[in-house]
């Protein structure tokens, strides 16, 4: 469950990463309204994605699985 | 932003035919929706009480990944654009998410305008392709534009206001 939530972290930081690097990219070159619609769309469901991703990171019962898996593989 | 001339106005932007983006946009809605289709296979599984914890979190990461990709196709079909103003024209050219460039030429430097309608599709919705050639010998296509005879006489129109005042 560490090594997962180690790999979950480094996704969700690149994610981060390449959602600031895009979004200062629109900002900086943007030349109507829209731009700034759309920015604010994609921050807002970037965000309920990823806290229904972490959610559901501790909703899983890795034990069991690996269990499962390790057993009837 | 673009740089423009302090009593420079924008007539015009135009973007490509929403034509253009349809067929990546159903690939994406199709991406999207695809992990449902696993859906049936995991309700099946002995342990599926254990494994659908771990396949909506998978599911939330693809959604994710979807999210990002989707905006990058919006941002390449936004700022891929042709923006006429009273004094020029900048054309606009975005590859991917980063890949931008940045052309213009003066309307008084507008030789000749060539329209193209690929097919019955560009008839029937109103597309087509447009090459407009300066006085530099350079040419500019612009594939997919809608309202094509209309953006054309546009910048007929002001290229002549253009070269008159040039002159």
């Amino acid at each position: 469950m560490t090594l997962g939530l180690i790999l979950l972290g480094l996704f969700l930081l690149f994610y981060a990463a390449l959602s600031v690097a895009i979004i200062v990219h629109v900002e900086t070159y943007s030349f109507s309204r829209s731009a700034r619609w759309m920015v604010g769309i994609f921050i807002a469901f970037a965000i309920l994605f990823a806290a229904m991703a972490i959610i559901f990171f501790f909703k899983v019962d890795w034990f069991e699985i690996i269990n499962f898996y390790t057993y009837h593989a | 932003m673009l740089k423009l001339e302090p009593e420079e106005k924008i007539m015009l932007i135009l973007h490509h035919h929403w034509i253009s983006i349809i067929g990546p946009a159903f690939l994406i809605l199709f991406l999207f929706t695809a992990p449902l289709f696993l859906l049936p296979m995991i309700m099946g599984l002995g342990s599926a009480s254990a494994v659908m914890p771990l396949f909506i979190f998978g599911l939330w990461i693809w959604y994710l990944i979807m999210l990002v990709l989707g905006f990058i196709l919006w941002i390449d079909y936004y700022f891929d654009a042709l923006v006429v103003t009273d004094v020029k024209i900048i054309k606009i050219n975005q590859e991917g998410a980063f890949k931008y460039e940045v052309s213009e030429f003066k309307l008084g430097r507008v030789q000749d305008i060539t329209i193209e309608i690929p097919n019955f599709i560009g008839t029937l919705l109103g597309y087509g392709n447009i090459t407009i050639q300066t006085a530099g010998e350079i040419n500019f296509t612009i594939k997919e534009i809608p309202r094509v005879n209309e953006v054309k006489d546009l910048i007929l129109r002001l290229s002549r206001k253009g070269a008159s005042f040039i002159q």
